[in-house]
Parts: C-alpha cells; sequence; structure tokens
C-alpha cells in the first residue's frame, strides 16, 4: 500500500483506459485503508470504482446517488459514494465526470475571484463601519427604550452586589449630610415629568465622586458629602443638586442600558468576525473597541449635563454652584497636573464643560 | 532523533494564506450581511479547510458537521443568554456557567469527535459528564486548599480525561504522563510573565525617567504614566506567561499519548518551541491590529503550519485497520455553548 503525501493524483494509471474516468484514492464506509483507484463511467449513469493495482471491481453505483462536495481550496474533490464509501481526487476532470456544471459552484466562486474579495473587502469595512457607528446605537437605544423599569431595579441589585465587593456601600452614613442629599433628591425627582423612583446610597470613598445605576440608585461618595459641605453640613445645596441632577439625566435618558446593550452587540459581532482567532487576539480586539467606544458615551455626559442643568434650575437650585464645583475640580487637576488627554476620559475635559454650562446659561 | 529513518514522520499542512484568505473574507463578509446567520456555515467551512488540510501518514481529515444543528443550537443559546440578561444577579450567570459547562465540554467534544474524520474514519468522544464535573469542578475547587499547588495535577487529570475519551474508530487513545512535566509547565509560565513583565517595567521605567528629566511633565503625568506602564507590563507578562504554558502544555499532551490496537502502539510527539511562538504570536498579533484584521487569515495560517511541522507521529507498522462505523451527531448545543461563552477543550490540532 503506498502513501502520497502530495495526494491521489500521483500515483500511475496502470491500465489506461478509453472510458472517462478518474484516478484518486478510495476508502472503504468507515475503513482507514487506502485503495488506489479509478472512478469510472461505464455507461451514461453508472459509475465504476476499479483498483489500480489488480483491476478488481470495488464498488459501482448509479452516478445520481454519487455526491460530489464543493471544491474548497485546492484541498482533494471529496466524492461521497452510498454506503459511506469515499473517493479522493485532485484532478479537476472529476468535475466532468460527475456532470458538475462548469466553473466554480456555489460560494466557492466568490473565494477564488480576485475582484469579488476587493469587494469583500471595501463590503465588511463599509458595513462594520456602519453597524458599529449607525446600527448599533440606534438599535440599543430602542432596547433601552423599551426595557421595563421592573427589569433595571434587579440589574441595580446586580451590580450593587458586585461592587459591594470593591466598595463598602451603605444605606446610613453621615446624618446630616445625607438628609440633605436625600431631600435634594426628592426634591429633583418631584420635577421630573414621569415619575421614577430613586434610591440614594452613599459609599465609603475618599474620592469625591456620584454615579447611578439603570434602575435610579444613586451613589454618592463620603468624599462628595465632605467636599460639598466642609464644615457639618453648612454651605450652598447648589453643588450636590447639580451634580445629582447630572446622574438623574443619565437614568431618565437610559443612558447605562444604551451601553451595556451596545457594548454586549459589538463584542457578540466581534467574537463571531474574530471568534476563531484564539483567545489572546479576542481580548486585544475587544478591548480596543472599549477604547473607541469612550466618545460614544462623552455625547451622553453632554446630555446629561444639559438635562442636570435644566432639571436643577426648574427646582429652583443656582446653576452657578456646579460651575463652581466644576471650577474647582480643574483648578485641582491643573495643580497636581493630573488632567487626562481628552481621548482617554470618559467624561469631556472640565474645561469644555464649564464652557458649554456657561454659554447655556447665558441664553 | 524525530526523522523518518526512525519512523517518524510529520504532519503536513498544505493550507496556504492566500487561499484561506478568500475563504475568510467572503465568510465575514457573508455573515455581516445576514447578521450572524452564516456564522454556522462559516465555522463549518473554516474547519473543513484546516482539517482537509491537514495530513497524518498521507490521510487528511475533515470536518462534517451540518451547518443547521449549529445554526438551531446558536440560536437557542443566545435566546437563552440574551432572557438572562434583565436578570444578571451577579450569581446566575455564574451559577448556570459553574453548573452548565463540564456538560456542555462533554456534548461539545462529543460532536465535535463525531463530526471529525480521518481518512474515512470518524472519531468518537465517550467521556462520562460524571467524570467531567468531577475533573472541571471538583478537583479545581480542592486544589483551592493547596493554595494551587496541587493544580498542575488537576491539569494532568484534565488531559488524561480529554486523550483517553477519545478515539478514532475502534482504536482508543492512552495517555500516562508524569506530573513533573506539568511542573516543569507552569514553573516556566511563571517565570515567563515574571520575566516579560520586569522587562516591560524597565522599558516603561527608562521612558519615563527619560521624561522626568527633560522636565516637561508634571507630577500628576508621571503617575499616570507609570501606572500605564504597570497595566502595559501586566499584559506582557500575562501574554509570555500564557503563550509558555499553552505550548509546554501542548507537548506533554502530545509526548505522552498513544494510538493503540491490539498488537500496535502509534506514538505521538509534539517539538514546538516557546520562543518561536512567542515570535509567531506577537508578531501575528501586531500585524493583525495594524491591517485591521485583514492578516489574520496569514498569521492563522503561519501558527497552524508551525504547529504542525512540529508534530510527529511514528506509525506501528501502518494505519490501515482502523475501522469505525459511526457517522455524526447532530446535538450541538453544548457546542454551541462553548462557541458563545468562549470555551474548548483547549486543545490543538
Amino acid at each position: 500500500m503506498s502513501e502520497q503525501e502530495q495526494g491521489p493524483t500521483a500515483a500511475v494509471d496502470p491500465s489506461p483506459s478509453d472510458r472517462p474516468s478518474v484516478i484518486g484514492q478510495a476508502m472503504r464506509s468507515g475503513r482507514s485503508r487506502i485503495h488506489d483507484a479509478r472512478l469510472e463511467r461505464r455507461t451514461s449513469d453508472r459509475l465504476y470504482l476499479v483498483a489500480l493495482s489488480d483491476g478488481e471491481q470495488l464498488f459501482d453505483c448509479p452516478i445520481a446517488q454519487a455526491r460530489l462536495e464543493p471544491a474548497l481550496g485546492s484541498a482533494p474533490r471529496r466524492v461521497r459514494l452510498p454506503g459511506g464509501h469515499l473517493f479522493l481526487t485532485r484532478d479537476p476532470a472529476i468535475a466532468d465526470l460527475l456532470g458538475e456544471p462548469a466553473g466554480q459552484q456555489g460560494i466557492g466562486r466568490f473565494e477564488t475571484s480576485r475582484r469579488w474579495l476587493v469587494v469583500a473587502v471595501g463590503m465588511i469595512f463599509l458595513a462594520g463601519w456602519l453597524l458599529w457607528s449607525q446600527g448599533v446605537p440606534v438599535a440599543a437605544r430602542a432596547a433601552a427604550r423599551v426595557t421595563p423599569v421592573s427589569w433595571m431595579s434587579l440589574m441595580d441589585d446586580s451590580s450593587l452586589q458586585v461592587l459591594g465587593v470593591t466598595m463598602k456601600i451603605r444605606a446610613h452614613s453621615d446624618e446630616i449630610r445625607q438628609a440633605k442629599t436625600q431631600d435634594i433628591l426628592d426634591r429633583l425627582s418631584a420635577k421630573l415629568e414621569t415619575q421614577r423612583e430613586f434610591k440614594l446610597l452613599i459609599a465609603d470613598v475618599h474620592l469625591p465622586n456620584a454615579f447611578a445605576l439603570p434602575g435610579g440608585t444613586v451613589v454618592v461618595t463620603q468624599g462628595l458629602l465632605y467636599e460639598v459641605w466642609p464644615e457639618n453640613g453648612t454651605g450652598s445645596d447648589d453643588v450636590m443638586a447639580g451634580v445629582l441632577a447630572h446622574e438623574i439625566g443619565h437614568v431618565v435618558e437610559r443612558h447605562g442600558l444604551e451601553n451595556l446593550y451596545s457594548s454586549s452587540a459589538v463584542y457578540l459581532l466581534m467574537s463571531l468576525i474574530f471568534g476563531d482567532a484564539g483567545m489572546l487576539f479576542e481580548h486585544v480586539l475587544v478591548n480596543g473597541q472599549a477604547l473607541l467606544e469612550l466618545a460614544y458615551s462623552r455625547d451622553h455626559e453632554r446630555s446629561a449635563d444639559d438635562f442636570g442643568l435644566a432639571l436643577s434650575r426648574q427646582a429652583g437650585y443656582d446653576p452657578e454652584g456646579l460651575i463652581g464645583f466644576l471650577e474647582r475640580i480643574q483648578a485641582m487637576e491643573e495643580a497636581e497636573g493630573f488632567a487626562m488627554p481628552a481621548w482617554a476620559s470618559t467624561h469631556p475635559n472640565t474645561q469644555k464643560r464649564i464652557r458649554r454650562l456657561r454659554e447655556q446659561l447665558q441664553e | 532523533m524525530l526523522t523518518p529513518e526512525n519512523g517518524w514522520r510529520q504532519v503536513d499542512f498544505h493550507g496556504n494564506a492566500r487561499e484561506w484568505f478568500g475563504i475568510w473574507i467572503i465568510n465575514v463578509c457573508a455573515m455581516v450581511l445576514t447578521l450572524g446567520i452564516y456564522s454556522a456555515w462559516a465555522k463549518v467551512r473554516f474547519k473543513k479547510y484546516f482539517y482537509q488540510n491537514t495530513y497524518l501518514a498521507g490521510r487528511n481529515f475533515d470536518y462534517h458537521a451540518n451547518p443547521v444543528s449549529i445554526l438551531k443550537a446558536r440560536a437557542i443559546v443566545v435566546v437563552a443568554i440574551a432572557i438572562t440578561i434583565p436578570l444578571r444577579l451577579w450569581f446566575i450567570p455564574v451559577l448556570a456557567f459553574a453548573i452548565l459547562f463540564p456538560a456542555a465540554l462533554v456534548l461539545s467534544a462529543r460532536f465535535n469527535a463525531r463530526n471529525s474524520s480521518w481518512a474515512n474514519v470518524r472519531f468518537n468522544f465517550d467521556g462520562r459528564i460524571r467524570r467531567a464535573y468531577f475533573v472541571y469542578l471538583l478537583l479545581p475547587f480542592l486544589s483551592i486548599f493547596t493554595f494551587g499547588l496541587a493544580y498542575p495535577f488537576v491539569q494532568r487529570a484534565t488531559h488524561e480525561f480529554v486523550a483517553e475519551s477519545h478515539r478514532l474508530g475502534n482504536k482508543r487513545f492512552v495517555f500516562e504522563a508524569n506530573a513533573w512535566p506539568y511542573y516543569r509547565a507552569y514553573l516556566i509560565a511563571i517565570g515567563m510573565g515574571a520575566l516579560g513583565a520586569f522587562a516591560m517595567g524597565i522599558v516603561a521605567g527608562g521612558l519615563v525617567m527619560i521624561a522626568a528629566s527633560s522636565g516637561s511633565l508634571l507630577s500628576g503625568q508621571l503617575a499616570n504614566l507609570d501606572a500605564f506602564a504597570t497595566i502595559v507590563g501586566g499584559y506582557v507578562g500575562m501574554g509570555l506567561g500564557y503563550a509558555a504554558l499553552s505550548v509546554c502544555l501542548r507537548n506533554v499532551l502530545f509526548n505522552n499519548l498513544e494510538l493503540v490496537s491490539p498488537g500496535r502502539v502509534h506514538r505521538f510527539r509534539s517539538t514546538a518551541k516557546i520562543w518561536p511562538t512567542i515570535w509567531l504570536l506577537s508578531s501575528g498579533l501586531i500585524a493583525v491590529v495594524f491591517s485591521l484584521g485583514l492578516l489574520l487569515p496569514w498569521a492563522r495560517i503561519r501558527y497552524y503550519r508551525y504547529m504542525a511541522a512540529h508534530t510527529f507521529v511514528r506509525v506501528d507498522g501502518d494505519l490501515d485497520d482502523i475501522e469505525g462505523d459511526l457517522q455524526g451527531d447532530q446535538n450541538a448545543l453544548g457546542d454551541a455553548y462553548g462557541d458563545v461563552e468562549g470555551f474548548d477543550l483547549g486543545l490543538g490540532i
């Protein structure tokens, strides 16, 4: 039994035949032994498989029962014969023998045409860009719109369980400052067109910060409470009102949900396309996408700024409070040389935010 | 020496980047146009191309899965996961994953084995689901109590489970390995990881020093650069460690694997090297990123060709007596769950 690295056609036919035939290798159903063989068409509708070594007839069947698998690159063509027998050949004449129409069939036609490949590359970049810049955000927004509030509360609970691992979150903290914050939150939410429930939680974190979860849970850090009311709760409420109104904006406009949906959709698309690329590749590609996505959430920040400005004014707070606060942050950033370049930050550059807010106030 | 004179034969791979690029790009294009539905056909075409171009002892492999089965299973898995998104109480997906994945691994391995063939003989996987829970859940859990020191034993148990559950036709794979090569693999991986992180740290530190001495940076920016250098160093270290580990484990798996039939033992060897593999992966990654993904087929073919060229089999007599009557498997659920959640048996060719 000979084994040929380069495949079936290397075999020499010892008994050339004038009938249409193709030389290759045959394997019986579920057997690994190779028989160098000739697939021969003796009548118009019947195939015969003949061993090259001794001319023994191995098998025969009606031509209609032989199935020629579609070509795949330059791999040998596979002919599936009834009963699970297999015939392999590199001879292109097999197409003719089994009556396959001329030229490449099916999707293989595109795979081998240079023109189609160029078209495909262009189409993928265009479709990918359209999907990423238009399709996914629109679909995510639509999905966020129709998500019931009860689902979002569930999501809040699960997010808090995860957050609870990294920071201590509690319902009660500094009583005076927390009561004031709660009071401001209530006054702001009372002015909303559609009523939503908001829940205030305090995080044991020194950095002044605040964030909101999709279901209406607003988390304020201990640091922010002290930053806003340095001396035992005295001082203006305008700053906290500005911050909370901004966060309410994120909740009402469902920005968090939109982000969740769009990043899941993009993740799914990326893993479909590059899924066969291996773990390391996928990791880099998906993380690269997260970096690009920051631009998307800056729109959200601007939108929440606008929303917050209008809401805090409506509830009777002075928007100058938030601007003053932002200016203090900016001064802090400058003093420490801490300013992140704009592309790397989820929040728009502080200076830009201040300028935008000021301009809106002048209207 | 792994030479033909000693009976060792290399695994041949005849695929080429040009051809695979054509197939891949049309796959991607069709997936985008059909919003992902074509992915099932793309998977089959991908596997068929690589299998059919891989030759062992003069005979190639093939993949026979029915794309419609894959599509149906993927639809079920995606819908099931989509339904649980709003219920993302953190423990539900984690718990579901922990409960499902050993079973899914077995179903997936069975599906893939039964739909893969060499010569005209199908593979089979007859590992028990119960055993998979033991190997993939209980053992890793128990190794926690040894502070991970026993983890190489767990790795060996997974290799043994995977290898010995596979059959080619009526012939069984046998696997027997010492624990030491596994410890060696993890030690090398940890060493490479530390080395990578350290080297990157020095490079990044040097850059920061240069920047600082020029006096053009503020202290806060320095802190940012420092953090950046730490993250990059961490990634490089992880990448190197992961690459080294996968090469070592692949070698251990093949070098202790035998295909046994009455009176005959066919042996395998893998001689992949760590540094060439790291070069293939890192240069490939850079090429892929800078070509916006277009060089992915090239990187893949190059990597696959290297692995094939470093895989050998010593056939005892011949491989003509392998037989089996199995004809496929249509249950693609485990396979689809693995694809969506991104896990598999983690075996190369």
